[in-house]
């Protein structure tokens, strides 16, 4: 069995080391780097950053920016159902759409001077 | 915090004011993380410096009315100047502080842009190849302007619009699924003088600086792909982005550029795009990769 948290933000790919533990929440395999432990058992990063009583790391602040960065596309027709992530991706990720956030740049006319 | 005290790689870059070669992913990151302590540095100095200044001001316009109050208790012109030179004094030491703290301060995107984004993309990096990278950390130089020209004064003397060009960065990540990541940061300044005369009849000027940030992120595949940009069209905004497809060696590259304006007053912007910005411009830009051209299954 191998680790099978996805790691990277643009190119995701498993991390592949040999798994020691599960996450007792979403139940993906994980090695010892990416094993969080909490109040509710070994937690992947993703799991640890989403509940409380998991102490935060670099991997659960990289997971919960990650899911920060893809939640805008969650339920649009695209990332998860046009087969571009894995679906342990897509069950990850697949939440509501939420609106895509605007700054307050947005407004600006490259034309302008 | 001295130039001492940085590694051999960050006192280059920090006397050069300039960056470029092939980088190892890990190395950048430590020295992009060297570059924003020193560059904290130099905005703390900034900081007092201006502090002084302001100091020496309302002193010096305080202590001149307080010479001539001195002197005439005294009844001795003597002890009078100390009260105004004093401050003076003080003025000119926050203008040098000033000046010196700017010598050594380094662009904001350093801080603010690239190294959040090379921190969220150092997983993603292809650890055999290097990134290229060509930064200049110089920043806007008033000497070297690109520009001016009179605009329609309105109700005003005069207004002069001077251009002041920026070519921050150009860096090539390499990803791990053989493609390439292009960043490009370019700044245009604007500063904008107006002359006019006051309701009491006195002349005065106003100084107003725009900076207008261009980034560009593009995504190199490695063989030549069919994009999917119909998966990303809705999310990006006509108003402040526009994607692209040029054709270069015989392979369609996927370009996004987003344009950004900051305003301020008496000095340049010191606002710069966030490092999350441009994340979402390459999560976009892979978003419209074929599953076949490296997804993550």
């Amino acid at each position: 069995m191998i680790c099978q948290w996805q790691m990277g933000m643009l190119v995701m790919r498993p991390c592949g080391a040999p798994a020691t533990s599960g996450c007792s929440m979403c139940g993906r395999q994980l090695c010892m780097m990416h094993t969080s432990m909490g109040q509710n058992g070994p937690a992947c990063p993703g799991c640890a950053s989403m509940h409380e009583g998991y102490e935060k790391n670099e991997d659960t602040e990289f997971a919960s920016t990650r899911e920060d960065y893809y939640s805008p596309y969650g339920g649009a027709a695209g990332y998860g159902q046009a087969g571009y992530f894995s679906s342990a991706d897509s069950a990850a990720m697949n939440r509501p759409a939420m609106p895509l956030r605007r700054s307050k740049e947005d407004d600006y006319d490259a034309m302008e001077t | 915090m001295t130039v001492k005290d940085l590694t051999p790689a960050a006192r280059a870059a920090v006397e050069q004011k300039t960056i470029g070669g092939g980088w190892d992913g890990r190395a950048l990151v430590k020295l992009m993380a060297e570059l924003e302590r020193w560059d904290n540095m130099a905005e703390a100095r900034k900081a007092r410096a201006k502090k002084v200044f302001i100091g020496g001001i309302i002193g010096s316009v305080v202590g001149f009315f307080l010479m001539f109050v001195a002197a005439s208790v005294t009844e001795e012109f003597f002890w009078g100047p100390p009260f105004f030179l004093a401050p003076l004094a003080v003025m000119i030491a926050g203008i040098r502080m000033k000046k010196a703290a700017r010598a050594i301060d380094l662009p904001n995107e350093l801080r603010i842009s690239l190294r959040p984004l090379l921190r969220q993309l150092h997983q993603d990096l292809n650890p055999d190849e290097k990134i290229k990278v060509s930064m200049n950390l110089a920043g806007i130089d008033e000497k070297k302007c690109t520009g001016t020209k009179n605009l329609p004064p309105g109700r005003s003397k005069s207004l002069t619009q001077s251009a002041y060009d920026e070519d921050l960065c150009d860096i090539r990540l390499p990803l791990a699924d053989g493609s390439t990541a292009v960043l490009r940061m370019e700044n245009q300044y604007l500063k904008l003088e107006k002359r006019y005369t006051s309701s009491r009849g006195k002349s005065k000027s106003k100084t107003k600086w725009k900076k207008l940030s261009t980034v560009t992120t593009m995504l190199i595949p490695p063989a030549p792909i069919e994009w999917a940009p119909a998966r990303v069209e809705k999310l990006v905004n006509r108003a402040n982005e526009r994607m692209s497809f040029p054709q270069k060696d015989g392979v369609t590259i996927a370009r996004m550029d987003r344009y950004y304006k900051f305003k301020a007053a008496d000095d340049p912007p010191g606002d710069a795009v966030h490092g999350a910005d441009i994340v979402r411009m390459f999560v976009r830009l892979t978003a419209m990769r074929p599953q076949a051209a490296g997804g993550s299954r």
